[in-house]
């Protein structure tokens, strides 16, 4: 009997530690993945039409500009599913495959928004299909409304050059039109007022004949006879004074005059890229002799100089542009100098003729001679693909003088301000700035860089 | 209170089986019920770009929810109560669940073979969308596919991006068409009499043998004059794309606002791994489909052209991956600093000379790659919306692919030059451990939670510390520590403090009887002087009646 017992014992106390063993660590399982949603409300009928009208009214401003957007969106597509871009780049390229290149026109201005108007230079031989290689000439024309709308800036150009490939030597002419219905003109010399404003009318015909020498890639030499004929009338502009009722007397060249001149130019490019240079610099030299033909007793020597250079920081994406020109016209045999051939400065391009002293006005100050630093330091800071941003902060600093002995350091003019350039393979599609100065803020926008 | 529960139970059993059904609310519609009700949707390139770069731009600060977001980020609202994802039409759970084997991992979404490439391949239409070129053509069974090529200065870079990426992509769990790597002879093709394209001036032209001839004279030829291909099966029943803000209203079994779902979330950290930086709504595709007789949206990814070092015509820009198209905030960034240092994606490129080292692979290397930081090229509020816990989720699906499934996938782009598959799978491999490792910094990694009942009201959990292991950290320098509160059914709630120890498990004894809810806090702390991880992962034990065990109710790996 005792054995049966100890044996029934052993197997009782084996099932016991069995399904201890067993049972002890019952896992609870579970799906990870099962469809019980942690916030079920979240699919409320109820609850989403709750969502969608919180969601609308924190969204209550932005619903005027709803139609804008969309408008604007629609557009953006409609351009892409109509390949526009392609389009619109097969009728530039065919166009300049003819030799027709289209070209904005923006009068000089003072402020940000300006009025832009069309042009197009046509080169001849290619929309003629002129085989010969040695012969370029050019048509150029264009027009734009000048501020205010209140008249217009035309210009139209023809220029021709004949060069052997092989040959180091060429011969230009060019005749040019111009015209513009209101230039600043605040008087001459360094202490004028911004009260003096007035404006005149200029219209010049501009004709040249000049033979050139290229030393090498990056060297020219430049000779040329010029004969300029210029007409100026009071300028067309609301409430500002017009030049020949503000400064009846002592502007030499206020009524015109027809001049002939003898320039000689060097030239010494040695930039890395003409639209966005980033290293190497820039220098001309330029002296020129000029003569009246109508008896208004104009003479007078042109000896200017510029030289710009651009050193890259460590980085060709950091760049440190510098430039510096000086001007000196020099009255001969007791002859003057017309007003609208005298240095200028003030403003933000100097294709428009104004050294760059980009918190003043265009025009803003004429006068025999004229020196002017331009500093900027370019960083990029947008990058994607073909398209580039570069902030610029910008200095100018610059003085107009009759003689180089009124010169003074006392006298010297500021502009520091900020810019913006944005660019697509290296070509400016927008230059922003804005500069500060004695004279105060000034906006603008270009479409090319400073220098 | 009551009522507040009733009510949240009756809608979870109604969610529950609309998401079984594929359908809302149970309804099931038939595909042409769903055809009449969606109304397909549009968009472009330009279009993303203008909404997403300029006018989303402007009006973000006069859209308050987007601000709050700013300030405080909300969960997605499309996760269960384990964390996870669940299976909807947006996102089918696959590696995350079960490591896919080699061959369903090379399978990817394919049915087929693809284009038999004896022919005849009959093109249909040349295509111009987008920025690589293709087209699309009908083989010998009457399967349409768009073929797209290579740019010529870069053999194998797209089309490997493409193979490689719809498989990756395909294995996290989003529905991908079928895309075939294919070599042929260019003789397979014959011209459709109506097949047309658009030229490069954008003008509709005839497709045409000289067409067809200058057409192939963009595209690399191999050995033979064999060219290769990705080929995509042409997905029919097309009615649009998925928007990444909002929900289509259209569709009754989009209920969810698209940024609030981490499946959409987690594309950024997807993208990031696999340089994806095209995601965006147009490569997206909205089809119906038709399972058991109801017709449901399915949301589809596409275009993988453009992932890895490829930009699909070229190989990525430097700094793609780091900025957006055009990104404002980079940019206003940087222009106080005057650039006294240069940005990183500068440094990388720079110190490359500025080269592109392997044509086959385009642009791409983990150099100062920052998962947290990656930027697509447009910029979307539905990655700006990712918390850590989606990143989290995300980073180890990504984890979970071995060396050598990775290699396995980079194999099947059939590189000429083996040197190049090596280099993307040493790249691939390394920004994977890169992802896992930042990602898992941001939350508590535990994983795989297993409750156990050792009876006599004692509990244990198991769990899976991912930083351990893939290798992360070290075992026996990770220290734990839990906390505990406990609710009564009188709704009292008592606490224990925290409790530390060292192997990935630990147990605990639940005070009473009446206990019906015990959370616990669980932390990880790796290395002696490490911080103690944040947020804490919270885990939520629950029992329905008195007598019946715990079980876990609720995982949350917190925001």
């Amino acid at each position: 009997m005792k054995k049966p017992l100890y044996k029934g014992l052993l197997f009782l106390a084996l099932i016991v530690f069995s399904a201890s063993t067993v049972f002890a660590q019952k896992e609870t399982d579970y799906d990870p993945y099962a469809p019980i949603l942690k916030y079920p409300r979240a699919q409320d009928p109820a609850q989403i039409e709750k969502r969608d009208r919180e969601i609308f009214i924190a969204r209550l401003l932005e619903q005027p500009f709803r139609p804008i957007g969309y408008a604007l969106g629609e557009t953006a597509e409609w351009a892409e599913r109509t390949h526009l871009e392609n389009k619109l780049t097969w009728a530039y390229t065919e166009l300049t495959s003819h030799g027709i290149y289209p070209q904005l026109r923006r009068p000089p201005s003072d402020s940000f928004l300006v009025p832009t108007g069309l042009g197009a230079r046509v080169q001849i031989e290619k929309l003629l299909n002129i085989e010969e290689s040695f012969v370029t000439a050019n048509a150029t024309g264009g027009w734009a409304p000048n501020i205010n709308y209140a008249g217009t800036t035309v210009d139209l150009e023809g220029d021709y050059k004949i060069q052997s490939s092989s040959r180091p030597y060429y011969h230009n002419g060019s005749a040019r039109y111009w015209r513009s219905s209101a230039e600043n003109f605040y008087g001459i010399g360094q202490n004028t007022s911004r009260g003096e404003r007035s404006s005149y009318q200029p219209e010049e015909v501009w004709l040249e004949g000049g033979i050139g020498y290229d030393l090498n890639e990056s060297n020219e030499l430049h000779g040329a006879v010029v004969y300029q004929r210029m007409n100026i009338g009071n300028g067309n502009r609301e409430r500002i004074g017009k030049i020949k009722e503000h400064f009846p007397v002592g502007i030499p060249g206020i009524d015109g005059g027809d001049l002939i001149g003898l320039v000689n130019k060097w030239i010494h490019d040695g930039r890395d890229h003409k639209t966005d240079p980033r290293k190497g610099g820039i220098q001309t030299l330029e002296f020129s002799y000029f003569h009246d033909t109508d008896g208004k007793d104009f003479q007078y020597l042109k000896m200017a100089g510029s030289v710009a250079h651009f050193f890259p920081i460590l980085s060709d994406r950091r760049v440190l542009a510098l430039r510096i020109r000086v001007e000196k016209n020099q009255e001969l045999g007791g002859g003057e100098i017309p007003f609208y051939n005298l240095a200028r400065l003030g403003g933000s391009s100097i294709r428009d003729g104004s050294e760059l002293l980009r918190s003043y006005a265009f025009n803003r100050y004429f006068d025999e001679g004229l020196i002017v630093a331009n500093a900027e330091y370019r960083y990029n800071i947008y990058e994607y693909g073909n398209f580039a941003g570069d902030a610029v902060a910008l200095f100018d600093v610059g003085e107009v003088f009759e003689e180089i002995h009124d010169f003074g350091f006392d006298e010297l003019k500021f502009s520091y301000g900020s810019g913006l350039n944005l660019k697509y393979k290296r070509h400016t599609i927008l230059f922003f700035s804005l500069a500060r100065g004695n004279e105060g803020w000034a906006a603008r926008v270009h479409t090319h860089a400073s220098f | 209170m009551k009522r507040n529960s009733k009510s949240i139970l009756i809608i979870s059993c109604v969610v529950v089986i609309s998401c079984l059904t594929g359908s809302a609310a149970g309804f099931a519609m038939t595909v042409e019920e769903l055809e009449h009700r969606i109304k397909n949707n549009n968009t472009s390139f330009y279009h993303e770009f203008f909404d997403t770069i300029v006018y989303k731009q402007f009006v973000k600060i006069l859209q308050f929810d987007r601000l709050a977001q700013e300030i405080k980020k909300s969960p997605a609202l499309d996760i269960n109560s384990f964390d996870e994802v669940p299976d909807s039409t947006f996102f089918v759970n696959r590696q995350g669940k079960q490591p896919l084997s080699t061959t369903e991992l090379l399978q990817g979404p394919a049915k087929g073979t693809g284009p038999d490439p004896s022919g005849p391949w009959r093109i249909i239409k040349g295509k111009m969308e987008g920025v690589s070129v293709g087209v699309f053509i009908q083989d010998s069974k009457g399967d349409r596919y768009l073929l797209k090529f290579d740019p010529k200065e870069y053999p194998e870079m797209a089309t490997s991006a493409e193979i490689i990426s719809h498989k990756f992509f395909y294995a996290f769990g989003y529905h991908v068409p079928e895309y075939y790597l294919v070599q042929f002879k260019p003789d397979v093709f014959e011209i459709d009499p109506a097949a047309t394209y658009y030229n490069d001036d954008g003008f509709k032209k005839q497709f045409d043998q000289e067409a067809l001839k200058s057409f192939l004279e963009k595209i690399p030829k191999f050995k033979g004059g064999v060219i290769r291909t990705s080929a995509t099966k042409i997905l029919r029943n097309v009615e649009g794309y998925t928007p990444f803000e909002g929900r289509r209203k259209d569709d009754p079994d989009d209920l969810i606002p698209h940024e609030f779902r981490r499946s959409l979330r987690g594309l950024r950290v997807f993208g990031a791994w696999l340089n994806h930086y095209d995601l965006r709504e147009g490569n997206t595709l909205d089809i119906i489909e038709e399972e058991n007789g109801a017709a449901f949206l399915k949301h589809y990814l596409i275009d993988f052209g453009s992932t890895l070092g490829s930009a699909a015509s070229h190989p990525k820009v430097p700094v793609a991956g780091y900025e957006h198209i055009i990104d404002w905030y980079e940019v206003s960034k940087a222009t106080p600093t005057l650039k006294v240092v240069e940005k990183q994606w500068e440094q990388k490129w720079d110190k490359q000379k500025r080269q592109i080292s392997f044509p086959a692979i385009g642009y791409f290397d983990n150099s100062r790659f920052d998962p947290g930081t990656w930027k697509t090229q447009l910029p979307y509020e539905v990655f700006n919306r990712l918390t850590a816990s989606d990143a989290f989720w995300a980073a180890k699906i990504i984890m979970s692919f071995s060396d050598e499934n990775i290699r396995a996938v980079i194999d099947s782009a059939k590189f000429s030059d083996s040197e190049d598959a090596k280099i993307m799978s040493s790249i691939l491999t390394a920004r994977r451990s890169i992802i896992g490792r930042y990602w898992f910094s941001r939350v508590t990694p535990l994983d795989r939670i297993q409750l156990s009942e050792l009876g006599d009201q004692n509990d244990h959990i198991q769990f899976e510390d991912l930083n351990i292991k893939y290798g992360f950290a070290a075992a026996k320098d990770t220290t734990y520590r839990f906390k505990l509160e406990f609710l009564g059914q009188n709704g009292k709630t008592t606490h224990i403090s925290h409790q530390e120890f060292n192997s990935p498990s630990f147990s605990f004894t639940i005070p009473s009887q009446d206990i019906v809810r015990v959370t616990i806090w669980t932390q990880a702390r790796y290395g002696k002087d490490g911080a103690w991880s944040q947020p804490p992962l919270k885990i939520v034990l629950g029992k329905s009646q008195n007598d019946v065990p715990f079980s876990i109710v609720e995982i949350d790996h917190g925001l």
